[in-house]
């Protein structure tokens, strides 16, 4: 079912001054069966907003609807939505067994269905062996997957995660992430994803909103915000290396077309003589399957990533250059896109 | 200075207030010793008094009653409170101070206190049955009304249990609770299947404590409010030790009894501390 939300507002009382607003008249609309990542730096307020969807939190002004009914003032066991939460949140005390039954006998269902229902969930997450095991017993991974199943295990209408992976190591993660695409795509249920890491974003969502401030900066397809960023901000937090934002100044002035653009690192092309800007090599990085070239120009630092490991040591002095096409304007270096 | 000086002082009270009066009292429970004539060494003679004075299985039998009654009342009241007032709202921050207030109060204007409360003719707990149109239960006449009334008197006095309590209520994560009610768990569920499992072991641990204190904690009410009465039934055991020691001057007599009384507390402790082992899954 679709979730959405209209004009949330959230602020959180403060001891001695006025309530520090969070969310800022967010609208979002979430069809049914979407996975959307929510993405944005610390603070941003992309937790508050999921704990505001699962009803954790009340709203200042604005509602949620969920398949259309408007659950703004349902308590969060009301609003048939299953939640994975950061630290995953698993009963230390229960089994595995008795962790994914959990929400099914707090809706009084009937033990044979319970049974039934554990099982069939146990099997899809690979989770059998471990059902007799406490919490303590397991790896992060295997913990990871419980709270999974915790939630899938009532067929919900939809999903709320919460940075699951964020306590994972790095291996973990990206399997984990197939893991999780791989299950909403064959449950075919709507999935709202909260992170920071933009690799994350990415790989995970059919579409990516970036939150700012507690404002929606950008929602857009993965790609769509990677080639054609709103805001320079997004430009910057999403991809790795960020795209470089330089003043337009270091462009000949028949090309400036506002204050200042930004330029993906693998669009930076090194040139022995010709070239838009001098830089200066300052430190390179070799990644592996990519070097990436941190330069220092004029007007500011500019990435450059290439595919071949001979490239210019620091200290050398190089000219770059970059195809109009590759070019994106912003009103200023932390300003919204200016459209051709 | 040495950072171990600190300690002289609780070490020394230790002994002079803690070991030297165990010692003494082992070792007099060896001896007839009336304070006045100096203590005579008369062997086993006091412990095989001790199982022919019907008195003493009296006095046992009253400290027994009194611990199931007034452990688990305690226990309840503790985690009760603990669940109730862990929060920070306003409420629970001026309900905390109030529950612990009786604990620090003197025992004797405690029990004092109590004895107004209780008194048949002009207390305000009978007051208050005859205002529901109930005959009140004779507090201070009746046995086991008494018994009952002491026990629920110790059952104010928890301000220990209840700083433990609450200790192991804010230790369980906030998180679980977001977990219960998204899973959409009721209140009485989260509190049977979440809250009182994970307290369990803190409050295995206060029951274990309260088993140990409660052989003690009866004196002050028994000795002030009900004089051991009525009908002995509030002479608990260290009441019982205390008439023997300083009404009928049988100090080695008193000696032997409270060796006991140790020895057996030590013995529950010893059950109870092995069946907590087996109580771990944090």
């Amino acid at each position: 079912m679709s979730v959405s939300l209209r004009g949330v507002e959230k602020a959180f009382a403060a001891r001695s001054a006025a309530p520090i607003p969070v969310l800022h008249g967010i609208d979002l609309e979430v069809p049914d069966g979407e996975m959307i990542v929510i993405v944005g730096p610390s603070g941003s307020g992309k937790t508050t907003l999921l704990r505001c969807i699962a009803g954790l939190e009340e709203l200042d002004r604005g509602s949620v609807l969920v398949g259309g009914r408007d659950v703004t003032h349902d308590d969060p066991g009301e609003r048939d939505i299953a939640m994975v939460f950061q630290e995953l949140a698993l009963y230390p005390h229960l089994t595995v067994r008795a962790n994914i039954a959990f929400g099914l006998k707090a809706r009084k269902s009937p033990p044979a269905e319970v049974a039934v229902a554990v099982a069939d969930v146990a099997r899809t997450l690979e989770l059998e062996p471990l059902l007799g095991r406490l919490p303590s017993e397991l790896s992060g991974g295997e913990r990871q997957r419980v709270a999974l199943a915790r939630a899938i295990v009532r067929d919900p209408t939809a999903f709320l995660l919460d940075e699951p992976l964020s306590n994972l190591d790095p291996a973990l993660r990206t399997r984990a992430r197939v893991e999780i695409r791989t299950l909403q795509r064959d449950l075919g249920r709507t999935a709202i994803y909260v992170t920071h890491d933009q690799v994350e974003a990415m790989t995970l969502g059919d579409r990516i909103a970036v939150l700012r401030n507690g404002r929606v900066e950008q929602v857009g397809a993965p790609l769509e915000l990677y080639d054609h960023p709103a805001s320079a901000f997004v430009g910057r937090f999403l991809g790795t290396p960020p795209m470089s934002i330089l003043s337009s100044e270091v462009l000949t002035p028949d090309r400036r077309k506002a204050a200042a653009f930004g330029i993906r690192p693998e669009r930076v092309r090194l040139a022995d003589a010709d070239g838009d800007v001098k830089a200066t090599v300052e430190v390179v990085e070799h990644i592996g399957s990519s070097t990436v070239v941190h330069l220092r120009t004029s007007h500011g630092e500019l990435l450059a990533r290439t595919p071949g490991r001979d490239v210019p040591q620091p200290g050398e002095t190089v000219m770059v250059s970059f195809a109009d096409r590759d070019i994106r304007f912003f009103e200023s270096e932390d300003g919204r896109a200016v459209t051709p | 200075m040495r950072r171990d000086v600190l300690a002289w002082p609780y070490l020394t009270g230790l002994v002079v207030l803690v070991l030297f009066p165990a010692m003494a009292a082992i070792v007099l429970a060896f001896t007839e010793y009336s304070g006045v004539q100096p203590p005579t060494f008369n062997g086993l003679e006091n412990f095989s008094r001790i199982f022919d004075d019907s008195l003493f299985w009296k006095a046992l039998a009253n400290s027994l009653i009194f611990i199931a009654i007034s452990v688990p009342l305690r226990v309840i009241a503790a985690g009760g409170a603990a669940i109730l007032l862990h929060s920070r709202s306003r409420a629970a921050a001026v309900g905390r101070p109030a529950a612990y207030l009786p604990s620090v109060m003197p025992d004797v204007a405690y029990a004092l206190l109590w004895l107004w409360i209780l008194n048949p003719i002009y207390g305000p707990l009978t007051a208050a049955f005859e205002s529901l149109g109930v005959t009140s239960p004779g507090w201070l006449t009746d046995p086991w009304a008494t018994r009952v009334a002491i026990a629920v008197m110790s059952a104010f006095q928890i301000g220990e249990g209840l700083v433990v309590a609450l200790a192991a209520r804010r230790a369980l994560p906030g998180s679980i609770y977001e977990a219960a009610a998204v899973d959409g768990a009721s209140p009485l569920f989260t509190l049977t299947r979440v809250t009182l499992p994970l307290m369990a072991p803190a409050l295995a641990l206060l029951a274990l404590r309260d088993l140990i204190l409660s052989f003690q904690l009866n004196f002050v009410p028994a000795l002030i409010v009900t004089e051991g009465g009525p009908r002995l039934a509030t002479t608990f055991v260290p009441l019982y030790v205390y008439r023997a020691a300083f009404t009928y001057f049988r100090f080695g007599y008193a000696s032997a009894v409270t060796v006991l009384l140790f020895a057996m507390t030590a013995a529950v402790v010893f059950v109870q501390y092995r069946l907590a082992r087996r109580w771990r899954f944090v």
